[in-house]
């Protein structure tokens, strides 16, 4: 049996067994066992893919590129395991951190419902299997917003839901037309097709450039950004934390995906008016970078001045999506694969850190009360740990080495050198400054100052647990960050590499 | 029959687009419900409307007839948009039991 089918196997059965199980003693104890057998089939995955390269599965034993085909490489194992490492902290986090009426309706169905639809996105090898796997995460994160069920999270809720339905049109009526463009929706075979030069680029171009818009609202870039600091702010901490680590990175998998891998292939012909004889994903890079500053900009800015730390670490995130997007179009436009391992190092770095953040502010919230910074402070005599733990996630954030987020921005500052644009290099400076004020902003009046009530005693052990899981991650790949550098490498090499991608999928006598 | 498709098309978007610019919150679900399957009968004619049945016997020809895949897919999209329907309908009924009225613009302030 093909270990590709477990990754999405494992999470399914958790999320239905859990939700049968939601009103006996021991539903935490179920949930928390699924996220630890999630986390062995994506290590086993993982395990089989650095050791004998990428993997592929044809579903139901139709032949690509007929049927729905699975495919993991380097990339796709790296989200995966990111995916099941945040995973597993925030089932255990939830287990400390939601009530007992909560997880009885169905809190951890709808978690793994998410991990399902996260994973199958990182593994699919088909277009509109990847718009399902959308679906999926997004009706999860519907129903996790509405949780409280206050009038503030419904009207967040339903707002949420209108705007991805119009995403979700646009995104059908982008892969519609790719179809009846490119005549295949499996990406191997688009990209295959695409390579070979005879189909009419114009409408491609368009279709890439929609498609772009509605990655672009999945993972919050400007100007389609707006939805996420309420949608953050409202959901429970755990939920908020799985959305803005990993179910974000959904969406800037998907444009590494279709963009490096895919539309590289499309070259507009040179009889164009504009970007002639260069790729698709060239043209589409310019558009990426100019969102990306002003993602970065925005994001940035209006974090220095929010008055409350869920609200604040939603806009940071923001701000860290567009630092990802930043080497990101670069390597979108001029092709370079260290632009690309500096956007991915920079995924894992936020992937592990900002979780961990809103983790903390749940923590916070729970212990004081509320989450309005002028109402916090001094709550370094509440615990060591929670200090030290935000000091150093904050210290990742804003680049500080030997962790993580120094190597992320390193790389991000040396693909932008090569680039040779000034102005991204300033781009990128201006935000890690901005990333400093708000983070010392937040650490200092948090945690020193005059003293609030504060009530340890509402915290459990689990919580503060699993925010020490993620941060001794972040450590231990900042500490060690030689091989993780090289697992990154390789990645990005596999995300920019297509014909290994088509040889995987397709078989390589093709 | 293209222009006559593209046209219906471009008018039910136009419409959708319309309803969901209203302050009503019922008009602007039912608007998003509108774009979403005009993107699924968008979806279909992708296929190309030749009007055969992709039904083929061993060794007859392909021509004049309909590419099934958009089909299978516009099925699929079809009972995404159902559930998400179900969601948003029950969703709006619920926001409109705790704040007692729809009007959209009613709840505004301290949420971004």
């Amino acid at each position: 049996m093909n270990n590709l089918v477990l990754v999405l196997i494992t999470p399914l059965l958790a999320a239905v067994i859990s939700i049968l199980l939601r009103k006996t003693s021991f539903k935490d104890q179920t949930a928390f066992t699924g996220s630890i057998i999630y986390t062995l089939s994506v290590v086993v995955l993982a395990n089989q893919v650095m050791s004998k390269g990428a993997v592929s599965l044809q579903a139901g034993g139709w032949a690509a590129p007929y049927g729905i085909t699975l495919v993991a490489d380097h990339l796709s194992v790296l989200m995966l395991s990111l995916t099941a490492l945040v995973a597993l902290a925030t089932v255990l986090y939830s287990w400390g951190y939601i009530s007992d009426k909560g997880k009885e309706s169905g809190y951890y169905g709808f978690l793994f419902f998410m991990i399902t639809g996260m994973s199958g996105a990182f593994i699919t090898g088909d277009l509109f299997n990847l718009f399902v796997m959308f679906e999926i995460v997004l009706m999860s994160s519907y129903a996790l917003v509405a949780y409280s069920g206050s009038k503030e999270s419904l009207f967040i809720s339903l707002k949420y839901v209108v705007l991805n339905l119009i995403g979700s049109s646009l995104m059908l009526v982008a892969i519609g037309g790719l179809y009846s463009v490119i005549g295949t929706l499996n990406m191997a075979h688009m990209a295959q097709i695409l390579a070979q030069g005879s189909v009419n680029m114009a409408p491609v171009l368009g279709l890439a450039a929609i498609l772009f818009c509605v990655f672009a609202v999945k993972s919050a870039l400007a100007p389609f950004h707006f939805w996420a600091p309420p949608v953050y702010a409202n959901s429970p901490a755990p939920a908020s934390a799985l959305m803005s680590g990993i179910s974000k990175k959904v969406g800037i998998y998907a444009v590494i995906r279709m963009y490096i891998t895919v539309f590289s292939q499309a070259k507009i012909p040179e009889t164009a008016i504009l970007f002639a004889g260069k790729s698709v994903t060239h043209a589409i890079g310019h558009l990426a970078i100019l969102m990306a500053a002003v993602t970065i900009l925005l994001g940035g800015i209006s974090a220095i001045n929010r008055n409350k730390l869920d609200k604040m670490l939603s806009y940071s995130s923001i701000g860290q999506v567009g630092f990802i997007f930043v080497p990101l179009s670069i390597a979108m436009i001029s092709g370079l694969q260290a632009a690309l391992t500096a956007s991915i190092a920079y995924i894992v770095a936020h992937a592990i850190a900002k979780p961990a953040l809103f983790m903390i502010s749940g923590i916070i919230k729970k212990m004081t009360g509320t989450s309005k910074l002028k109402d916090l402070g001094g709550l370094k005599e509440s615990s060591l740990l929670l200090s030290s733990s935000f000091f150093v996630l904050i210290l990742s954030l804003v680049g500080i080495p030997p962790l993580l987020g120094f190597f992320a921005k390193l790389l991000s500052f040396q693909a932008a050198f090569n680039f040779g644009n000034s102005l991204v290099i300033l781009l990128l400076f201006v935000g890690s400054l901005s990333t400093l004020l708000y983070a010392s902003k937040a650490f200092i009046q948090i945690f020193f100052g005059e003293p609030v009530e504060f009530d340890c005693s509402k915290v459990s052990r689990k919580e503060l647990f699993s925010v020490i899981i993620l941060v001794i991650t972040l450590l231990v790949v900042g500490l060690q960050f030689e091989p993780v550098y090289q697992l990154i490498g390789e990645a990005s090499k596999s995300g920019i590499n297509t014909q290994t991608y088509i040889e995987t999928v397709l078989g390589a006598t093709k | 029959m293209t222009l006559l498709i593209a046209a219906g098309l471009g008018l039910l978007f136009a419409s959708g687009t319309y309803l969901m610019l209203r302050r009503d919150a019922i008009r602007v679900v039912i608007g998003s419900l509108i774009v979403s399957q005009t993107s699924n009968i968008y979806l279909i004619t992708m296929g190309g409307v030749k009007g055969g049945v992709p039904i083929l016997k061993h060794g007859s020809t392909h021509s004049n007839v309909t590419d099934p895949v958009p089909q299978a897919l516009v099925l699929t999209a079809i009972v995404i948009g159902f559930a998400t329907t179900a969601f948003i309908l029950s969703l709006t009924y619920r926001f409109y039991e705790e704040n007692k009225e729809v009007d959209l613009d009613s709840l505004r302030g301290d949420l971004l």
